[in-house]
């Protein structure tokens, strides 16, 4: 029985009545309403209590899963700002790209998007673009993925290349651009999508400034940049072309002129390497304004080419020739052109020009060969006097190969020992003694042989090798008489002479102090060393030969002129200069025999020499004859052959 | 129309109200299924009975004007003036599934004429909803229909649903009523209260749950019962779940366990439960399950259109019987109060009842209900 029952029970003192059945029923049936209600309020309440746990964790997961869920929100927002920065980002990028971008469809070119820069480079609003397309550079995508390009129109279905990307360029192309044309370096990538189209994404440099330069480059790699004509290269360039065509008939003729102008060296020293090189601008200004050459540095154009090789050279090669003679007119006509003075810098300067020229018709042969014969020709201008055309023919080859081989040789002569000297005597007619020896250079060419003065001066003069073998001359004429003076102080000659080349005398006192120095050196007196100078050398530049002629006198040194006679000077012009001797040249005595008036002459010569109070001296004495008209002038001394040869030094001096 | 019951208790039979001259047309008896297993039953109600088909079901429970009784069986005698009845029965083996064989029963019942269907079902292996389904799609549009799963006390071992005999045990019987004089009136109400949160089903088949938010269902139900967990499955009647699907809010239908499987630790409910549905724990109060009743009894008076209840067939669940205990009658009383003293009342505490929720919707399974069908005729 429920306990509340059975304690309702004996409350009311009803115990009793649970002895009858009936009752008994009764009150289970109660008691067990009890118990069901007990079980109800049980099961609710444990129900409830699960309930509100199950509610508690529910909340509990819900709240986690939403802070989760705040948290992925979050982040999703980062991730979206993330998003839109790389966004404008990548439009900050893509618009401000120094390179033009655009991305369109193919094959036609609809633009799908572009830069600002891609606008600018097209001089087009993005209206514009987006109406006109880029049909131009779609054909150029194209052309440059070439096979693998797009399938054709008949393969139907899925493309073969659908999702694949092709990479093109870089390549140059041209395109239009505004009113004209754009040089462009494109590449970038083709998409072939799945459906079947296709878009290309290019990226646009403009490289017309690039170009520009490069071709400004290439020009000025065809020309010298000091004068604007061609260069060395251009010219050759168009010389083999002109060669070509004469072998295939296109053309008849060429000349080529060598050109080569003296003084230039002596303006750069004088007055600089700027009025140099005004010099040279002023020559090719007159150059071209003779010519009427044209500007096309182009190698294919045939008009005629001025080129400046370097230096003071400069090269023509004419076109349009009408006939071979044609070639020395023209060339003369440039001589004539080139002749008057320049104006360089307020000073007037003359430059003449030496031509060498060679024209076609000779047998074929190649550019730098046909340079070389202008070259030889114009040589052989220059040895010849300057201010004048040589047409080159083949014994130059000969000539000037010789003429080489001597200048390139000379330069070892010396420090290989084939030079030597040979002493000729100079003799007092009135007492046969012996006055002097001139000391005199010999050469023996392992190749050539003897090479004989005449020859190898003027050559050494040419290259200024002179002033090396000068200076050799001095130092073995001066050491070689004082050894016959220690050998023999008796019987020694007085003087050693010795010639000075105009260069010497060019390098005025620097000469002066050599010959000082050569003499210290050699510790010979100075007045046992003469002094020979040409008349010409002294007439070149009288003020500047007679500073040059007083110093050395000043020296102590002896001074002799030689070759009087010789030059056009006045004959008053001996008078100030501190000339000890006056070496009367040989022609004097070989027109003796000619004419009346050679002795006449000779006569005259030796008078005013000796009135002058210079000693004088005749050169070339070959006959006893000649001496005795000598002798009965009144000449000094003499030398010559009849007198004695130019012999090497022996042990002791040479006796008349 | 005259109704009038015959009752066996405890060996007596008594008879309660006067048998008309021409006798019934149709006998309901509800009882428990021992007695009506046998024949010599049977013998018995169609001495009584000799004109009228005989149709009736085991019940956890049987309801007559005289109360609730496990015991006791109860045959309902009825002669209508001018109305007829036509009865029909197939066997779950002749249709390919449940649906397939509600469809069968109802076809089986001519359509000319028909106005309502009564149906009793074997209740322990028929999925209920595919049933009633099954059924409406059988039957002409505007007919309703009503009835119940055959109960077996608490045993929930063996049901039976019966047609002039015994035999055979595994079937449905359909009773359709026919005549324009006949008013019929239904009421279905249930008094339970969904608490707690809302679970989903996360695994189930048809009728068989298996997880509740992957936890197994026979877990959860052992928590809440507690010590009344040794008393499974019919103690879970105590916690009925109300399913509804996801994204529908309608009305959760109310369903019961009706079977369980330790094994495998599943629960059979009497209708479906499908993956995906939502579902909450149900608890009840007697005062609303009482109250309930009254509704389902109001409901189907106003039915009746003005009419008075004459006969009213309640099909109650064993769910109710379970939890209300000895209050149980309270219902009844209930479902008298609304109808009138003039009513008789007949029905049984079944394993699942069917009817439509309101007038006008179809007819569904429902579990831990009140059903009320009542009959008059003009």
């Amino acid at each position: 029985m429920h306990p509340l029952l059975a304690r309702q029970v004996r409350k009311a003192g009803l115990g009793t009545l649970l002895e009858r059945p009936e009752v008994s029923a009764f009150l289970e049936r109660v008691s067990d309403a009890y118990g069901a209600a007990d079980e109800d309020r049980r099961l609710l309440e444990h129900s409830l209590n699960l309930a509100s746990d199950e509610l508690f964790q529910r909340n509990r997961s819900l709240e986690a899963e939403l802070a989760q869920r705040i948290e992925l929100r979050q982040k999703l927002d980062a991730s979206a700002l993330e998003v839109e920065a790389n966004e404008r980002r990548y439009h900050a990028l893509f618009e401000l790209s120094p390179v033009g971008i655009v991305a369109f469809t193919l094959p036609d070119g609809h633009v799908l998007q572009s830069n600002d820069m891609l606008l600018r480079l097209a001089s087009l609003s993005r209206e514009q673009l987006q109406e006109q397309g880029c049909p131009e550079l779609a054909q150029a995508v194209m052309a440059e993925l070439g096979d693998d390009a797009l399938p054709a129109a008949e393969v139907a279905g899925a493309a073969p290349g659908a999702g694949r990307i092709q990479q093109f360029g870089p390549c140059e192309r041209q395109v239009s651009a505004g009113a004209g044309r754009l040089h462009v370096m494109i590449s970038g990538i083709c998409v072939h999508q799945a459906d079947g189209r296709s878009m290309a994404w290019v990226i646009l440099q403009d490289i017309s400034e690039r170009k520009a330069t490069e071709h400004r480059l290439a020009e000025a790699a065809r020309s010298d940049r000091l004068t604007g004509l061609a260069n060395r290269a251009s010219f050759m360039e168009r010389l083999e072309r002109a060669i070509a065509r004469i072998a295939e008939g296109q053309q008849q003729r060429y000349a080529v002129m060598f050109l080569d102008f003296d003084r230039f060296k002596l303006v750069n020293d004088t007055l600089g390497h700027q009025a140099g090189d005004e010099l040279l601008v002023a020559i090719a200004g007159r150059l071209r304004s003779e010519l009427r050459a044209s500007d096309a540095l182009a190698p294919d154009s045939l008009g005629n080419v001025i080129s400046r090789f370097g230096g003071d050279e400069f090269l023509v090669l004419i076109n349009d020739l009408r006939s071979d003679n044609d070639a020395l007119r023209i060339a003369d006509r440039l001589l004539a052109a080139l002749t008057p003075a320049y104006t360089i810098r307020g000073s007037e300067v003359h430059s003449t020009a030496s031509i060498g020229l060679v024209t076609s018709g000779s047998p074929v042969i190649d550019a730098e060969e046909v340079v070389r014969n202008a070259d030889l020709a114009m040589y052989e201008a220059k040895r010849a006097g300057r201010a004048r055309v040589v047409r080159f023919n083949e014994s130059m080859h000969e000539r000037v190969t010789r003429h080489v081989m001597i200048e390139n040789s000379l330069r070892r002569a010396l420090a290989d020992g084939q030079l030597r000297l040979v002493y000729q005597p100079i003799i007092e007619l009135a007492t046969q003694r012996l006055v002097s020896v001139e000391a005199l250079m010999r050469w023996h060419h392992p190749d050539l042989g003897e090479v004989p003065p005449s020859e190898f001066i003027p050559i050494a003069e040419e290259s200024r090798l002179i002033l090396q073998l000068g200076l050799w001359l001095q130092r073995t004429a001066c050491e070689q008489l004082r050894r016959w003076q220690q050998a023999d102080p008796e019987g020694a000659p007085p003087t050693v002479s010795i010639n000075v080349s105009q260069a010497e005398m060019a390098h005025g006192l620097q000469f002066v102090e050599q010959v000082d120095t050569v003499l210290r050196e050699t510790g010979l007196p100075p007045h046992c060393l003469q002094l020979e100078v040409t008349e010409r050398e002294v007439s070149r530049d009288l003020k500047g030969s007679l500073v040059l002629l007083n110093a050395l006198h000043t020296l102590g040194v002896k001074l002799a002129m030689d070759d009087f006679g010789t030059g056009t000077s006045a004959l008053g012009f001996l008078r100030g200069y501190p000339f000890d001797t006056v070496k009367i040249d040989r022609s004097f005595l070989h027109d003796l025999v000619n004419s009346a008036d050679g002795l006449a002459v000779l006569h005259a010569a030796v008078n005013l020499v000796e009135n002058l109070g210079m000693a004088s001296v005749a050169e070339g004495v070959e006959s006893a004859s000649q001496l005795a008209v000598l002798q009965s002038l009144g000449c000094r001394y003499a030398q010559g052959f009849f007198l004695g040869r130019p012999q090497p030094p022996g042990e002791s001096a040479p006796h008349a | 129309m005259q109704v009038f019951t015959h009752t066996l208790e405890g060996g007596v039979w008594t008879r309660r109200g006067d048998v008309p001259p021409l006798g019934a047309q149709l006998a309901l008896a509800f009882g428990p299924r021992a007695l009506l297993a046998q024949e010599s039953t049977w013998e018995r109600l169609r001495a009584l009975h000799p004109q009228a088909r005989i149709v009736g079901c085991s019940t956890a429970g049987q309801i007559t004007d005289s109360g609730v009784h496990d015991e006791l069986l109860a045959c309902t005698g009825v002669r209508f003036d001018h109305s007829s009845v036509a009865v029909a029965s197939a066997r779950p083996d002749e249709g390919a599934d449940c649906q397939a064989f509600g469809r069968l029963l109802a076809e089986r019942l001519p359509a000319e004429g028909l106005r309502h269907v009564f149906v009793l079902s074997e209740g322990l292996t028929v999925n209920g909803s595919a049933f009633a389904q099954g059924l409406l799609s059988g039957l002409p549009a505007g007919v309703a229909v009503t009835g119940g799963l055959a109960g077996d006390g608490a045993r929930f071992e063996h049901t039976v649903a019966c047609l002039d005999g015994p035999e055979p045990s595994q079937q449905a019987v359909a009773i359709g009523f026919y005549g324009e004089r006949l008013r019929i009136g239904y009421g279905c109400a249930g008094g339970w209260e969904p608490f707690g949160i809302e679970r989903r089903v996360t695994r189930s088949e048809g009728n068989v749950l298996w997880e509740l938010d992957g936890e197994p269902a026979l877990d959860l139900y052992r928590r809440y019962l507690g010590p009344q967990a040794a008393e499974l499955p019919a103690s879970g009647l105590l916690f009925p779940l109300a399913v509804r699907p996801m994204d529908e809010d309608r009305e959760p239908l109310v369903r019961t366990i009706l079977g369980m499987d330790e094994q495998n630790r599943t629960l059979t409910f009497a209708g479906d439960v499908p993956v995906g549905h939502k579902a909450r724990l149900m608890k009840s109060r007697l005062e609303s399950l009482v109250d309930g009743a009254q509704g389902a009894g109001e409901a189907a008076h106003k039915g009746l259109a003005g009419g008075r209840s004459e006969l009213a067939l309640l099909v109650s669940c064993v769910g109710r019987k379970i939890v209300m205990k000895q209050r149980v009658e309270e219902e009844v009383e209930a479902v008298r109060e609304a109808l009138g003293p003039q009513a008789t009342i007949a029905g049984f505490y079944s394993y699942g009842e069917l009817s439509p929720l309101n007038t006008g919707m179809p007819c569904e399974l429902h579990n831990q209900t009140m059903t009320v069908t009542v009959l008059a005729e003009d």
